[in-house]
């Protein structure tokens, strides 16, 4: 009944399971104590770690969801279908590790509910408040089907495939709004660095949350395919690779042609700003770029590479745009505390987990033959998922 | 008529009145009652007490020593505290309006609404609302502008106290044109700029100063314009843009759903010849 070739337990997943009961302690440890005593935010750094990757980065990797969803259910160009599945799990899971994140941010947590029945459409958070409680929900719908199909609840299944297409362009659309609005959540501190700081910041968002799910997507299939013997599908992942290549090129386009007409550009100094601006457009996002327009694309070991390097670049763009770049206008210092550390990676720690469990228990890599040829498929190592 | 309330820094002794009216009106804990050492009182090098505005001292007398040309030292102390902006980017940035703008001045917190999500904290210009890091059920804690005394019919604490009348409290209107006609009055004892005029699109605080406004510590590299606009130009494109992608993302399936229906009953056409 289940995939056998996933171990439940072996030394990393043991290890996210500490890290993830870690999160829950500190989790309870904000519930009970307050925001102060976990975290070394204050007055002059409201904003730390934890924002950077609740609404920056969790949010970002979710965007290889609704782009495969788009790609595959709307556009129908079949040959990523054997990615979706697993997309879109990925893109749930990051929502729920977004929506506990936040949870735990917010210094009322119980109060989270607040925007559904006090609106003030003047803001910013109150759209996202509002996207991640409709796309949370679309994402689990999207997913449903696993779950019907494992328990063989054929009515619901129908129900669900019927409102497929609806969910999905819903769920395109939600995601446009959420991933620009938080670009956008910024544009109300013009104080901040000028490299990170222009009036498309929300779209600028969008596109890098793009790119960033998508290598999420690869890097994943890559490392899940050699940790559980599945089919690696290098020949749908490195036409991926050239897809991701492209946004990139879009969104480094649009950022050098801001920076220039705003002549914010002028910002840049050999200073530590300026060295973080030059590692995240230049080695963790442009030189990737090229990597993956070139053939290199087509090695797995290449092709990986790329893909982390765009995730740690991406990580990177959200941190700047968060945290640091507030820096000239602060006083005083900040620097997480272990214990926001222990958060941070416990929630994605926890979300591999369960990532694993699925993986294990339901019909997750169904697709992942689709599309190989016949004789290629008999020689190709067999994929186990299960029923 | 939206009140304001003018701080003229010139008369100000540094009697630090004003500090201790607004704890006893707003019933604040003092030395020793505060929930964390962190707000017992001290004294910065310049004597200023405690060293910086926190979520229980909502406004708060800081001494500068600045140099006169002759050499010598001359101290200025200047009132600091929320300056209830007229058009506020905190309310225009709390997702569930738990900050809000009265029509006679005040900017007031409600903490019936507030979740602690703490953007106005970021999206203040002036970096005023502050937050109680230590309690687990927080508070966004800033000036109030006495709302509730102002409702009375009465004047905020730390007018009413201020023996030098350094803080003066009446309509905005009113006071920036008495500020002004003080400035051409005394032109050697004032530096001529009414800082809060046009700080952020105007606040109701205003001040007036014998050395230029970033001397004493307020922030001069605000912008003129109201804060709330430079995210209404990105909010008011969302609903264009959500028709737009709504009406591409159901076209494109549908053409391309025709389409390949097409291309599969021509191939079974062929098939069946």
């Amino acid at each position: 009944m289940n995939g056998r070739n996933i171990p439940l337990f072996t030394k990393w997943s043991v290890l996210q399971i500490l890290l993830a009961l870690g999160a829950f302690g500190v989790l309870i440890g904000k519930l009970v104590f307050g925001l102060g005593a976990v975290t070394n935010l204050s007055d002059n750094w409201p904003w730390g770690l934890w924002v950077a990757f609740d609404v920056g980065v969790y949010i970002a990797t979710a965007a290889g969801g609704f782009t495969l969803a788009a790609v595959v259910y709307i556009f129908k160009i079949e040959k990523f279908r054997p990615l979706v599945k697993p997309a879109v799990l990925m893109a749930a899971l990051c929502y729920t590790i977004a929506g506990i994140g936040i949870l735990t941010d917010l210094g009322r947590s119980p109060l989270i509910v607040n925007p559904i029945w006090m609106w003030q459409h003047n803001s910013i958070m109150f759209e996202v408040s509002w996207c991640v409680m409709l796309y949370l929900t679309v994402l689990y719908l999207e997913f449903s089907p696993n779950i019907f199909q494992r328990f063989k609840l054929q009515t619901l299944h129908k129900i669900q495939h019927f409102v497929l297409i609806p969910l999905v362009i819903g769920g395109i659309i939600l995601s446009f709004l959420h991933q620009s609005s938080l670009g956008a959540l910024f544009m109300i501190t013009p104080d901040m660095h000028l490299l990170w700081y222009g009036s498309l910041m929300g779209y600028l968002f969008l596109i890098s949350a793009i790119a960033m799910g998508l290598s999420l997507v690869v890097f994943f299939a890559i490392i899940t395919a050699r940790a559980w013997k599945l089919t690696l599908r290098m020949d749908v992942l490195s036409s991926l690779g050239t897809g991701i290549a492209w946004v990139l090129a879009v969104y480094l386009g649009i950022r050098f042609i801001e920076l220039l007409a705003t002549g914010n550009i002028s910002a840049f100094a050999t200073d530590e700003f300026g060295l973080l601006f030059f590692a995240e457009v230049g080695l963790f996002m442009a030189l990737p770029m090229v990597l993956l327009f070139t053939k290199l694309r087509k090695k797995t070991g290449w092709l990986i590479t790329a893909s982390s390097l765009i995730i740690i670049g991406v990580i990177l763009n959200r941190i700047n745009v968060l945290v640091l770049s507030h820096a000239p206008a602060r006083v005083d210092s900040y620097f997480p505390s272990i214990t926001e550390f222990l958060f941070t990676f416990g929630l994605i720690a926890g979300a591999m987990f369960v990532f694993r469990l699925a993986a294990k228990y339901l019909p997750l890599y169904s697709d992942q033959l689709t599309g190989l040829p016949e004789a290629e498929k008999e020689t190709q190592p067999e994929v186990v998922p299960a029923q | 008529m939206p009140k304001g309330l003018l701080i003229d820094t010139v008369r100000c002794t540094g009697c630090r009145g004003c500090q201790s009216a607004c704890k006893q009106w707003n019933l604040l804990p003092g030395w020793g009652e505060a929930p964390s050492d962190e707000y017992d009182t001290s004294f910065s090098p310049t004597m200023t007490n405690p060293p910086q505005l926190n979520a229980y001292t909502y406004n708060h007398v800081e001494f500068y020593e600045i140099p006169k040309d002759n050499g010598e030292i001359s101290w200025h102390f200047i009132h600091t505290r929320c300056l209830h902006c007229i058009d506020p980017a905190c309310v225009s940035v709390c997702p569930v309006g738990a900050l809000q703008k009265f029509d006679n001045g005040p900017v007031v917190w409600d903490q019936t609404r507030c979740f602690g999500c703490r953007y106005c904290q970021n999206a203040c210009p002036f970096d005023m609302p502050k937050f109680q890091w230590e309690q687990a059920w927080p508070k966004i804690q800033k000036c109030t502008f006495c709302w509730n005394r102002l409702e009375e019919g009465m004047e905020p604490a730390c007018a009413k106290t201020c023996p030098p009348n350094a803080i003066e409290f009446g309509e905005r209107d009113e006071l920036l044109a008495r500020a002004h006609e003080r400035i051409r009055n005394n032109p050697d004892k004032y530096y001529d700029y009414v800082y809060g005029e046009h700080e952020a699109g105007g606040t109701s605080i205003m001040y007036i100063n014998a050395v230029a406004p970033e001397k004493l510590g307020l922030n001069t590299d605000v912008k003129k314009e109201s804060y709330p606009d430079y995210t209404w130009e990105f909010l008011s494109k969302i609903p264009v843009e959500i028709a737009a992608i709504a009406a591409l993302l159901g076209g494109t399936w549908y053409f391309r759903k025709k389409r390949l229906e097409g291309k599969a009953s021509v191939t079974s056409g062929k098939e069946a010849k």
